[in-house]
């Protein structure tokens, strides 16, 4: 099942040639999770403090069911 | 002349670019009021909207805000924490805007590296304190705002006795840490916070009043544990069209909250990558 990703800022670096504008298209097979789909793209968890699913926050945990957009986020706190 | 009617005599009838007519009074005359009865400029700009005249500097402001909504920012008071990139910008527009009162609060000094982003650091003011400087460069946009600065480093102790008497805080830190501490001040006084932060070219704004849960659902629970890895924006710097960029947003925000308008960003996150360009909106 496909999903569409976005990550910010830091965590583009995990993925070599991630380009911002389409982010990338995910192919998961089920059971789904928002940690597997990080395992699966190498993205270290750690660094990740927001996890969005359709504009809607959520968790590493979530279950995915496909066609989802998830935003994974690290703590951006500059000014 | 009488003092009592000193700006309606001193107001003059201009036809403004959209063709309306109305009275406006122009800097020179406010200044000589100011003068002539030993009120500051901003009582001034006050009683003149409060007579419907307009001040001429906000002329352009019509009618995006009007007179009455140009009172209500002149009564308010908001402080900024944080003078550098993103403060540096938002106390600019604030400024410009005509909020009345401005408490700014940095306890650093300017250094050759906030050249790239910050609004009010020239190569003159390098080593100069941040939120004077920022003082001298509001009162030469719009000296009719009344500047309180606070140059020591906001701590639990001391943050509430900065922050009192402003209707909003702006969240312009650097660190998660300080950013919590802000927030808690914040909800302590019962005022709304808006937060704003950076990293390269994408940066966040989200709006928290009292009861909202607030910058815990973007950073979690833990503020004061350390990161073993550089932060996104010691990695990926902070660059100046980026601060611009959420500085802005921030202020947009204060004005929603101020004059009821539009929709504050509340229980939620606006993320912008400015380069992409794309804007996720978070509903926590």
């Amino acid at each position: 099942m496909p999903v569409q990703v976005f990550l910010n800022a830091t965590l583009r670096k995990s993925v070599k040639g991630y380009d911002p504008t389409r982010g990338l298209s995910v192919s998961l097979s089920e059971p789904a999770t928002v940690a597997g789909l990080c395992d699966m793209l190498r993205i270290p968890k750690g660094e990740i403090k927001l996890v969005m699913i359709d504009g809607r926050a959520a968790s590493l945990e979530n279950e995915l069911k496909g066609n989802e957009r998830i935003g994974l986020f690290p703590p951006v706190g500059g000014g | 002349m009488s003092k009592d009617h000193l700006i309606k005599d001193l107001s003059e009838q201009i036809t403004d670019p959209a063709g309306m007519r109305l009275s406006v009074l122009s800097r020179k005359s406010a200044l000589r009021i100011s003068s002539e009865t030993g009120k500051p400029l901003h009582a001034i700009y006050r009683e003149a909207l409060e007579e419907g005249i307009h001040p001429l500097r906000f002329i352009r402001n019509r009618n995006t805000l009007s007179g009455d909504e140009q009172l209500i920012l002149n009564r308010a008071a908001v402080a900024v924490a944080g003078a550098g990139g993103l403060g540096g910008n938002v106390l600019m527009l604030l400024a410009r805007l005509g909020i009345g009162s401005l408490i700014v609060i940095d306890s650093d000094s300017f250094d050759e590296t906030n050249l790239n982003r910050q609004a009010f650091c020239t190569e003159a003011s390098i080593g100069a304190l941040k939120a004077l400087e920022a003082e001298r460069a509001i009162a030469k946009i719009n000296s009719g705002v009344f500047v309180r600065t606070i140059t020591k480093r906001l701590d639990q102790e001391n943050a509430l006795e900065a922050l009192r008497g402003a209707d909003i805080v702006v969240d312009c830190l650097d660190n998660i840490k300080d950013r919590f501490m802000l927030e808690d001040s914040a909800k302590t006084l019962g005022i709304p916070l808006v937060h704003g932060a950076i990293a390269g070219f994408e940066g966040q704004v989200m709006t928290v009043f009292p009861e909202d849960r607030g910058i815990a659902f973007i950073y979690g629970e833990a503020p004061g544990r350390r990161r073993s890895s550089p932060t996104p924006e010691a990695e990926l710097g902070v660059p100046a069209v980026t601060a611009s960029i959420i500085a802005g947003m921030e202020v947009l925000e204060v004005i929603k909250i101020l004059l009821r308008k539009g929709e504050p960003v509340r229980n939620g996150m606006l993320y912008v990558d400015i380069l992409a360009p794309l804007i996720h909106r978070v509903t926590f």
